[in-house]
C-alpha cells in the first residue's frame, strides 16, 4: 500500500520532467533556425542559386518550420542529432566520446565540493559566531570571488611551468598512456577496473587540476546553504528535547539536525548541477578537455548548429534529470512531503 | 521536611541580544523535594522556562548565566558551567515541552524516537521495555510505533514525549506547559495522568504553568515568578489562602471560580515595564501598594507561615 502512491509521485514528476525537455528543445531548435546563418551557404559557399534551392529541397528546408521542428523531433528520437560539419562525425559520435569525459569532470568537482562544503557549512554552523566560522567565511568568500579562468591558468603556471607538480594540462591522458577500455567512460575508474594502475594514476593526475577549480565554485553555495539550513535545524525543538533526553551531540547535529537541513541542501544540488555543466565549458577550455562544454563552445563560434542544438538539449536533459531526482530525494527525505503526496 | 532534590540557589541569568546585555533572572531560587509536584507560575516572559532549562544545562544561545547553584541529589554544580551541568544532570532530569509535535523529530518513527532513548540505558529486552513504555502513557504500539510524529494528534505525541522522558527513567521531569497547546479536556486527562505517573514513580515534577488554578489542583508547593524575580513562594495553601504579595493576589483575583462567581480583576501592564532600573521590585510599575522605596532595592525575603515573600508591605518582620 505505501509504494503505489510514491510510484504515482515519481510518475508524476518524470512526466513534468518531459513536458519540460520538450520545450526545451522547441527553443534549442528554433534557436538554431533564427540565426541568421544559412546551413546551405555555409557549408557549399560557391553554388549557383538553383543549386542552393535544389539543396534546401534536398534537406527539407523548404518545409514549414512546424513540419522541420517534428522532422527533427523525430531524428532525436532514433537518436539521430545530425552531423557536425567541424568534426566530419555525426553529432551521436561526437558526444560518445566527450559526454563521459565531461561527466567524469564534473562528478570528481562535484564530489570534491560537496565533500569539502559540506563538513564546513556544519561547522560553521556549530560553531556559529565564533573563530572558526569566520574563517570558513573568509575562505567561502576567496573561492566564490576567483573567476576559474584565472585560476585554472595560474594553477597551470605554478604547478605545471614553475613547479612541475602536474603532469601538462593536455586533456584526459598524457601522450605516454592509452585510454583503457571503456567500460564506464570514465578513465579513472576503467583504468582501475581493468587493472591498469598506472593509467588509473595518470588519468587521475590530468584530472585533479580541472577537478579542483571545477569543484571550487560548487563548495561556496554548498558551504552557504548548510550554514544556514544547519543552524536553523540545530534551533529546533527537537533537538533541544534531544539533549534534554541526553542524546549524543554527534548524533543530534549529524544525524537529527542534518537530516532537517538536508531538503534546502538537496535543493541547492540541483541548482549547483546546472552551474557545473556551464562552468565545465570554461575549465574544458582551459585544461584542453575534450568535453560537452569545449565542443559546444567550438560548435557556437563556428555555426555548427547541429552540435549546438543538441550540447543545449543534453545540458537541460542533466538539469532535467537532476531535478528530478532532487524531487523524488525530497520525499526519501522528509515522510511528510512523501505523505502529502500520498493522498 | 524530606530532603531536596533539586535545589537552585541564586540563579541570575542576562540575555545578550544585540549586542546589549539584559538582566532577565536575578536571584531565582527553588527546591523541589523527592516526589513532589512543584509550580512555577508566570506570566509569559517572567522568564520560568529560561530559568529551568539553564539550571539542567540547556540554556539557550544568547544566554550567560551570571551565578547561581544547583544541588541535584547530593550533588553541586555551578549553574554556570552549563557543559558540566549537562552532562551531569542528563541521567536524572527529563523534560516536556509545550509544543510535543516540534519536540520529536519529524523524520523518525515514534516508536524508533522513544527506542534509541532506551537504548542509552538498557541492553536487553529493549522492545518489551519499549511497548511497556508506550502502555504506560496510554498509547498502544501496535497502532502507533510505525507512525511519524505528523501522524499523530497533539495529546498521542505529548504522550510519546512522555515515554521518551521516561525511558531515561528521570528522578525529576520539568514540564514546561505540557497542556498548553491541547484542548481543555485533553489537557485535564493529561495533568492527571502525569499526575499518577509521578505517585507510582516517585518522580518529581516541575509543572511550569501561567495557569494558576491548574496549578493548584496538582501541585503541593508553587514560586510565582514576575519579570525574573521570584515574588513568593511556599506551600500552596496557606499561599492560596491568603496570597501576600500583590501580584499573587493580583493573579488569584484574575482566576473565575464556578462556585462563587465575582467581578474578576484583571492584571494591568505588561511584564517588563516601569523604570529601565532594575534594582527594584519590578513588579511596581504594576502595583497598587507600590511606594518610592520599591525603586530603590530589589525587596528583601520576608519568611511567613509556610512561605517567603519578596515585598517591602511586610519587611517590618524581618527587623521585629
Amino acid at each position: 500500500m505505501r509504494l503505489p502512491p510514491f510510484f504515482s509521485y515519481i510518475m508524476r514528476r518524470i512526466a513534468i520532467s518531459l513536458v519540460v525537455l520538450l520545450g526545451v528543445s522547441a527553443i534549442a531548435f528554433f534557436m538554431a533556425y533564427l540565426l541568421p546563418s544559412d546551413p546551405v551557404t555555409s557549408r557549399y559557399p560557391d553554388i549557383t542559386v538553383e543549386q542552393r534551392e535544389e539543396m534546401r529541397r534536398q534537406m527539407g528546408l523548404d518545409q514549414p518550420l512546424v513540419v522541420q521542428y517534428a522532422r527533427y523531433m523525430e531524428s532525436v528520437f532514433r537518436g539521430d542529432f545530425g552531423q557536425s560539419f567541424g568534426t566530419g562525425n555525426s553529432v551521436g559520435e561526437d558526444l560518445a566520446r566527450r559526454v563521459p569525459a565531461t561527466l567524469e569532470l564534473a562528478t570528481f568537482g562535484i564530489l570534491f565540493g560537496v565533500l569539502v562544503g559540506l563538513p564546513l557549512g556544519i561547522v560553521a554552523a556549530v560553531r556559529r559566531g565564533r573563530l572558526s566560522d569566520h574563517i570558513i567565511r573568509i575562505f567561502n568568500l576567496m573561492a566564490q570571488s576567483i573567476p576559474a579562468f584565472w585560476l585554472g591558468v595560474v594553477l597551470i603556471f605554478f604547478l605545471y611551468f614553475q613547479l612541475r607538480l602536474v603532469p601538462s594540462p593536455i586533456g584526459r591522458l598524457s601522450m605516454m598512456h592509452t585510454a583503457p577500455p571503456g567500460i564506464t567512460g570514465f578513465f579513472t575508474i576503467d583504468a582501475v577496473l581493468t587493472g591498469h594502475w598506472d593509467t588509473a594514476l595518470a588519468a587521475l593526475r590530468q584530472l585533479m587540476l580541472p577537478a579542483f577549480v571545477l569543484g571550487l565554485g560548487v563548495i561556496s553555495p554548498i558551504v552557504r546553504i548548510t550554514r544556514s539550513a544547519m543552524g536553523e535545524a540545530l534551533g529546533e525543538d527537537y533537538i533541544t528535547f534531544g539533549r534534554a533526553l541526553g542524546l549524543r551531540q554527534r548524533q543530534l547535529v549529524l544525524g537529527d539536525a542534518f537530516r532537517g537541513a538536508l531538503v534546502p541542501i538537496v535543493t541547492t544540488f540541483g541548482f549547483i548541477v546546472g552551474n557545473v555543466f556551464a562552468g565545465a565549458a570554461v575549465v574544458e577550455t582551459v585544461f584542453a578537455w575534450p568535453g560537452l562544454g569545449r565542443y559546444a563552445v567550438t560548435a557556437i563560434t563556428t555555426s555548427d548548429m547541429a552540435p549546438v542544438s543538441t550540447c543545449i538539449l543534453l545540458i537541460a536533459s542533466s538539469v532535467a534529470i537532476a531535478n528530478l531526482v532532487v524531487d523524488v530525494s525530497y520525499a526519501l527525505i522528509d515522510p511528510r512531503i512523501r505523505h502529502e503526496y500520498a493522498r | 521536611m524530606t530532603e531536596s532534590l533539586l535545589t537552585i540557589t541564586d540563579l541570575s541569568i542576562d540575555s545578550l541580544r544585540d549586542g546589549t546585555r539584559r538582566r532577565i533572572v536575578e536571584g531565582f531560587n527553588l527546591s523541589v523535594r523527592a516526589g513532589e509536584i512543584y509550580g512555577l507560575v508566570g506570566e509569559s516572559g517572567s522568564g520560568k522556562s529560561i530559568s529551568m532549562m539553564a539550571s539542567v544545562g540547556l540554556a539557550a544561545q544568547g544566554l550567560d548565566v551570571r551565578s547561581g547553584t544547583v544541588n541535584f541529589g547530593t550533588r553541586r554544580f555551578a549553574a554556570s558551567d552549563q557543559k558540566s551541568l549537562r552532562g551531569n544532570l542528563s541521567h536524572g532530569v527529563s523534560l516536556l515541552f509545550q509544543n510535543a509535535k516540534g519536540a520529536l523529530n519529524p523524520f523518525i518513527t515514534v516508536g524508533k524516537q522513544v527506542e534509541r532513548v532506551l537504548r542509552r540505558r538498557r541492553r536487553s529486552d529493549i522492545q518489551g521495555e519499549l511497548k511497556e513504555l508506550f502502555r504506560v502513557v496510554g498509547l498502544n504500539y501496535a497502532d502507533l510505533g510505525r507512525k511519524y510524529p505528523h501522524q499523530v494528534s497533539g495529546g498521542q505525541a505529548q504522550r510519546v514525549a512522555m515515554a521518551c522522558a521516561l525511558a531515561t527513567e528521570p528522578a525529576l521531569l520539568i514540564a514546561d506547559e505540557p497542556t498548553t497547546a491541547l484542548d481543555v479536556t485533553t489537557e485535564r486527562e493529561m495533568l492527571r495522568f502525569l499526575a499518577s505517573i509521578c505517585r507510582q514513580r516517585n518522580m518529581a515534577v516541575v509543572l511550569i504553568a501561567h495557569n494558576l488554578s491548574l496549578v493548584s489542583e496538582y501541585c503541593s508547593s508553587l514560586s510565582i515568578l514576575h519579570a525574573g524575580q521570584v515574588v513568593e513562594t511556599g506551600n500552596l495553601a496557606p499561599i492560596f489562602a491568603e496570597p501576600l504579595h500583590p501580584y499573587t493576589q493580583g493573579l488569584i483575583a484574575a482566576v473565575p471560580d464556578v462556585d462563587s462567581p465575582r467581578e474578576l480583576v484583571p492584571l494591568i501592564g505588561s511584564v517588563w515595564g516601569g523604570s529601565s532600573e532594575l534594582d527594584r521590585c519590578r513588579f511596581s510599575h504594576r502595583c497598587p501598594h507600590a511606594m518610592p522605596r520599591c525603586e530603590r532595592r530589589i525587596p528583601p525575603a520576608v519568611k511567613r507561615d509556610g512561605r517567603e515573600v519578596h515585598c517591602v508591605l511586610y519587611e517590618q518582620e524581618v527587623s521585629a
